[in-house]
């Protein structure tokens, strides 16, 4: 009986209420990627990008729509953007966000706000600095795959596995929150027919206060992270030689406690040399020993040049305030900005060269 | 699921009772002679009679056994006759409800005067039915391959070889005004809970229906619960099956007629149990089973998550499915909710033209239906393809339930998950789920 | 067709009867409610992230008066009416027994209304609360209509279901920084303190055990299950603090309003993303046993103070949940709602230990005078 009531009701009800809004996936504009520039009357200038997927048998075609406005603060791009849609906007599968390096060095706090306010977010999605105008990126076609979302999405995505850091949107907002530590992001710059990662850049707050370009930035991932893979090219002599890392980790020490700080940051890396251009020797262990001693020597000025860097701008990317405040027990933020720049870091390279490939 | 609820016996069945009752043996030889097959005729004068009905009666058992004897000797009382004819199980009655049921059966009736009331019935039933063969809807590569057939003794016989126990016990009882059903209630005396047995027989005591034709009938009267959609009879034509479950305890109920036995009580994780599982290494079977639960679960919810997802949280779709989702439905006018209707109307239309139709026709049916309909419908850009695939795969998990009934019951029950995804997504399709394992 | 008991006195028929082992799922599934879902950013105002010990405190102490609540019913022959009865007198008992009811329809109350505003936030913006409600209310009128054999049931299917969201916590911590946890001890012992009686909040949910004590075979031997329902829920909540912990750091946390549904967003499958949409949906499996529960408790209160049949009651309190859930609208006044449920349960926990000593009292004085 109870079942039977309940049904009916059940189905009547649902037959009297099909009033909650919905929109079929192909109904919506589903942005994909968007990017901000520097407006020209407002604040900002966003570029959305929506892929039109072609009809079941031409799925290769995959057409892009882009659309531009202007706007004082994101939803108001957005709300300005779903003026020229036709369909309603989705910001819901947004993969890939990219902001100009001259906006971001105005300050971007109140974008990032957005980011982690709005539920929709995905919190994989990858963010970048464009070196130049973000919507000339956008705009443009790459070759290498259908979309440009899906060219960003994986230049970025893959090469976290290779010399660049892993930055999405949960790490950088966890760097960009945490204390003693600050945010970067990889920088994208826009070549001929391609777009390439360039470098990093780096965040004080929510403003890009310095860059580095690639050749260093397997130098910062080593410090900042274990990883596997990666490509350093180190000078030697009159040539250069390749190392192919296999697994590089990173172990950071405090001494001294808060009053007078000192870290100490060991870095060992494992690595193989399969090409020296300009070497004319023999590959064998003694030519290694040298080899080794010589990237030691590489990345020890390297490293020891980008905390310079670090120390000269005031940012923490390496997130040591953030170490030191898990280490110690009486740390106090402003205190420890205050003493950052006299902030003593040793650093300790180990390179092993394990292979030399198969011929010698 | 077992809960104790008697129904209410009624007085109309006492009042019919009484009047058979009053009828006498003459009346219902009358009325029996209306019949072309009743048989009678007189032997040794005009003093000893036979009735048979000659359909329902074994003619070798009255030619070899009874009328030699008949014909040879006069007799004075019907026990004298009993002791002389090599027959078992004779009786000497007056009751004639007991009379018109046995004759009915097929039972030769000896009457000594014309007047008497009281008579000898000699069985020779005779019945026709087939033989054992191997089972069709419960079908296994490995394991026993009898079937139940329509004949009860048949069937009983085929428990009780499997299990020759003195413990073994068979309680029968007559259901069905008309039909008069026998109905066996059987169970390992010992392992078996009492109360079980209390209840079944007592509610099949209660049962008052004119016609008991099949198992089935039983099933749908004495459940607990007659809304839930889920089957509460384990229904098998597998003879081991049925040992299997009496051996834990359970209840088995057969139908005269039915070449199918509920076992009860049941839980929901036994309707999807082949009998394959238990002849299987443990590891197989558990990953079979596995892989059935799945299939089910696939099948009641997939349709459902498609329009949920489709319609409220594209987000949810990653996005080099995206693509292949959104150029698929980009040609499609309706929204998923209409398309998954009628795509799952479509499987079901198939599926009962199949079982309608003779077997061979069938299955030309459901290739054509399959096949020609549903690249028609895509091409024709009335349902998406990736549609089309899950609501297949679908239909094809469903079948992969070992037990009939349950199939029936997700075949139904997907029907109001659509309705729920479509109405509130995902919480939807949870709030069916909950309303689900409630019942 | 009522299948709820109707007997006044304590001859509950057997088939009513759960097993002990049951307590385990009921207590359990009690305790875990909307509450973890974003529990993590009270405690961790309170007391950064040294709160996992403020929860730790808190489960002890929730054993301990796990430990009282079983001391006075095992004695007391019954539940909290019939010792309010035996303690108070007659109408101060039933006065304080309908509090009780009150109180339990105070937190179906507030774990309706917070799932609403889950939904609402992170799935539906568009949802109209009514309707959605209405659909809710009548699964759980026929839910809570059905007895505790189903209820039971329920509360067992929503642990299995609640499990596999479990596991989903690989990923965030795959994500994490795990040094985030050290500094351990870092916060004053008033700190911790306070975010104890935060955490305490968490538990809230056995005290139905004093309801639904009389129904329980053989009481004696559920207590042990009542104990690991309690420390298995401590766990749960200890895991998911912790992995919040690694995957946001204190600041974040400390803005983050739903850390648990926050975690799951980074659920990547190769078939589906965002799995807090999922999520969500099955945590509706999680909370109906708080909402069911409560609303058992709430009307068996009435029913046996009154002796009217629970239907009755269960229908009014429905009601009396169902317009103001329907029109309230907005975080605050959900806040607000939510610290008033809280202050209440705390009160309530602490009223238990009162209850107790008063009851000991009680039972030597009428000891006295018998003698």
């Amino acid at each position: 009986m109870k079942a039977k009531n309940f049904l009916v009701l059940l189905i009547s009800m649902s037959l009297l209420s099909g009033c909650m809004q919905h929109t079929s996936v192909e109904e919506n504009a589903i942005i994909q990627m968007a990017g901000y520039d520097k407006g020209e009357n407002k604040r900002i200038r966003g570029t959305m990008l929506i892929p039109q997927y072609g009809s079941s048998e031409s799925k290769s075609a995959t057409s892009e729509v882009y659309l531009t406005a202007n706007g004082d603060g994101v939803k108001e791009v957005e709300k300005e953007i779903q003026k020229q849609s036709s369909k309603p906007i989705s910001i819901g599968k947004l993969s890939v966000t990219l902001y100009s390096k001259e906006l971001a060095e105005g300050g971007i706090s109140d974008i990032i706000d957005i980011l982690s306010r709005d539920p929709r977010m995905s919190r994989n999605m990858y963010l970048g600095i464009v070196d130049g105008e973000a919507i000339d990126l956008i705009e443009s076609q790459y070759p290498q795959e259908d979309t440009t979302y899906k060219q960003l999405e994986d230049l970025i995505k893959n090469n976290a596995r290779f010399n660049f850091p892993m930055t999405n949107l949960h790490d950088f907002l966890y760097s960009y929150y945490a204390q003693g530590m600050d945010a970067f992001l990889p920088l994208i710059t826009k070549k001929e027919a391609n777009v390439e990662l360039s470098g990093l850049a780096f965040f004080k707050g929510g403003t890009v206060v310095s860059t580095i370009p690639d050749s260093n930035v397997f130098t910062y991932k080593m410090l900042n992270e274990n990883f596997k893979r990666g490509m350093q090219n180190i000078p030697y002599k009159d040539g250069t030689i390749m190392l192919d890392n296999i697994g590089s980790s990173v172990e950071y020490e405090l001494k001294n406690g808060l009053g007078e700080p000192k870290f100490d940051i060991r870095v060992n890396i494992k690595a193989e040399v399969n090409e020296m251009v300009g070497v004319d020797r023999e590959a064998n262990p003694s030519l290694m020993k040298e080899l080794e001693e010589v990237s030691v020597e590489f990345f020890e000025t390297n490293a020891n040049e980008l905390i310079q860097m670090f120390k000269e701008k005031e940012i923490d990317p390496l997130g040591l305030g953030n170490f030191a405040k898990t280490r110690k027990r009486d740390f106090d933020l402003t205190k420890w900005k205050d003493n950052y720049s006299d902030l003593k870091v040793n650093v300790k390279v180990n390179v092993e060269i394990t292979e030399y490939g198969i011929f010698s | 699921m077992w809960k104790w609820k008697r129904k209410e016996k009624s007085s109309t069945e006492q009042t019919q009772q009484k009047s058979n009752q009053k009828k006498s043996l003459t009346e219902f030889i009358q009325s029996l002679q209306k019949s072309e097959d009743f048989i009678r005729y007189s032997l040794g004068g005009e003093e000893c009679t036979v009735y048979y009905i000659k359909t329902m009666s074994d003619s070798k058992i009255l030619n070899r056994s009874v009328l030699p004897i008949l014909n040879d000797e006069t007799f004075q009382s019907l026990e004298g006759i009993k002791q002389h004819i090599p027959v078992e199980n004779m009786t000497v009655t007056e009751d004639i409800t007991l009379i018109q049921e046995k004759v009915m059966f097929g039972y030769i009736m000896v009457q000594l005067h014309h007047s008497a009331q009281e008579v000898l019935l000699i069985p020779a039933v005779s019945l026709e039915s087939r033989s054992v063969s191997i089972p069709e809807v419960e079908f296994s590569v490995v394991g026993p391959k009898e079937a139940f057939v329509e004949n009860i003794n048949t069937n009983i016989n085929l428990i009780r070889k499997r299990m020759p126990l003195p413990q073994l016990t068979i309680k029968e009882l007559k259901i069905g005004k008309v039909t008069k059903s026998r109905v066996a209630v059987i169970f390992l005396d010992g392992v078996v809970d009492p109360e079980n047995v209390e209840t079944v027989t007592q509610r099949l005591k209660d049962i008052e229906y004119d016609q008991i034709i099949d198992s089935s009938f039983i099933t749908q009267i004495i459940d607990d619960n007659s809304n839930s959609p889920f089957p509460q009879f384990l229904d098998t034509e597998r003879p081991d099956r049925v040992v299997s479950n009496l051996i834990e305890g359970k209840v088995a109920i057969m139908v005269d007629g039915a070449p199918h036995a509920l076992t009860c009580p049941t839980t929901v994780v036994e309707l999807f149990g082949a009998s394959d599982d238990y002849f299987l290494p443990w590891h197989l079977a558990t990953v079979f089973r596995l892989i059935r639960l799945f299939a089910v679960i696939f099948s009641v919810l997939s349709t459902p998550l498609y329009v949920a997802v489709l319609t409220y949280h594209h987000e949810m779709i990653p996005g080099e499915l995206m693509a292949t989702i959104v150029s698929s439905r980009s040609d499609i006018p309706f929204s998923p909710i209409l398309e998954v209707i009628v795509l799952e109307l479509t499987i079901e239309l198939l599926r009962e033209a199949g079982a309608r139709l003779p077997t061979k026709i069938g299955q030309t049916i459901g290739i054509v239906g399959g096949i020609v309909i549903g690249t028609a419908a895509v091409d024709a850009g009335l349902t998406s393809n990736v549609l089309l695939i899950i609501v297949a795969l679908s239909a094809l998990a469903s079948f992969t339930t070992p037990i009939y009934q349950i199939g029936n019951t997700i075949r139904l029950i997907r029907f109001p998950f659509i309705i729920g995804a479509q109405m509130w997504g995902l919480i939807g399709v949870s709030m069916c789920m909950v309303f689900l394992s409630a019942i | 067709m009522n299948r709820l008991n109707s007997t006044p006195g304590w001859n509950i028929p057997i088939n009513y009867l759960i097993t002990p082992m049951y307590v385990l799922f009921l207590i359990h599934s009690m305790q875990i409610g909307v509450g973890i879902l974003g529990f993590e950013k009270y405690l961790v105002e309170k007391a950064g992230y040294d709160a996992w010990i403020s929860l730790l405190i808190a489960g002890g102490f929730m054993h301990i008066i796990l430990w009282m609540i079983y001391r006075f019913l095992q004695n007391g022959g019954g539940d909290i009416v019939q010792i309010h009865k035996n303690v108070f007198g007659k109408y101060i008992g039933w006065f304080l027994s309908l509090v009780f009811s009150l109180y339990f329809l105070l937190l179906t109350f507030n774990v309706i209304i917070t799932f609403t505003e889950v939904i609402k936030v992170w799935v539906f913006p568009d949802l109209q609360v009514w309707i959605f409600l209405f659909f809710l209310l009548a699964l759980v009128y026929y839910l809570v209509s059905g007895g505790v054999r189903v209820i039971t049931g329920i509360c067992l299917i929503s642990v299995f279901i609640g499990l596999p969201l479990f596991l989903l916590k690989y990923f965030p911590v795959q994500a994490g920084h795990s040094m985030n946890v050290s500094p351990m001890i870092s916060h004053s012992v008033t700190d911790i303190l306070a975010a104890t009686k935060q955490s305490v909040l968490s538990f809230l949910g056995f005290e139905f055990l004093l309801i639904f004590y009389p129904f329980i075979k053989e009481p004696a031997k559920s207590k042990k299950w009542a104990h690991f329902a309690v420390f298995y829920t401590t766990m749960i909540y200890l895991i998911s603090l912790l992995v919040t912990f690694v995957y946001f750091n204190e600041k974040q946390l400390k803005q983050v309003v739903w850390g648990t549904i926050s975690t799951w967003k980074i659920v990547e499958l190769p078939f589906i993303e965002r799995f807090e949409y999922i999520g969500i949906a099955m945590w509706l499996y999680v909370i109906l046993p708080n909402i069911c529960l409560g609303l058992w408790g709430a009307t068996k209160i009435p029913k046996r103070v009154f002796n009217i049949k629970q239907k009755y009651v269960l229908i009014v309190f429905l009601l009396v949940i169902f317009f103001p859930a329907a029109m309230i609208d907005g975080r605050s006044v959900i806040n607000m709602v939510n610290n008033f449920s809280s202050q209440a349960g705390f009160y309530v926990l602490l009223y238990i230990p009162v209850l107790l000593v008063l009851k000991t009292i009680s039972d030597k004085v009428r000891k006295r005078r018998e003698g």
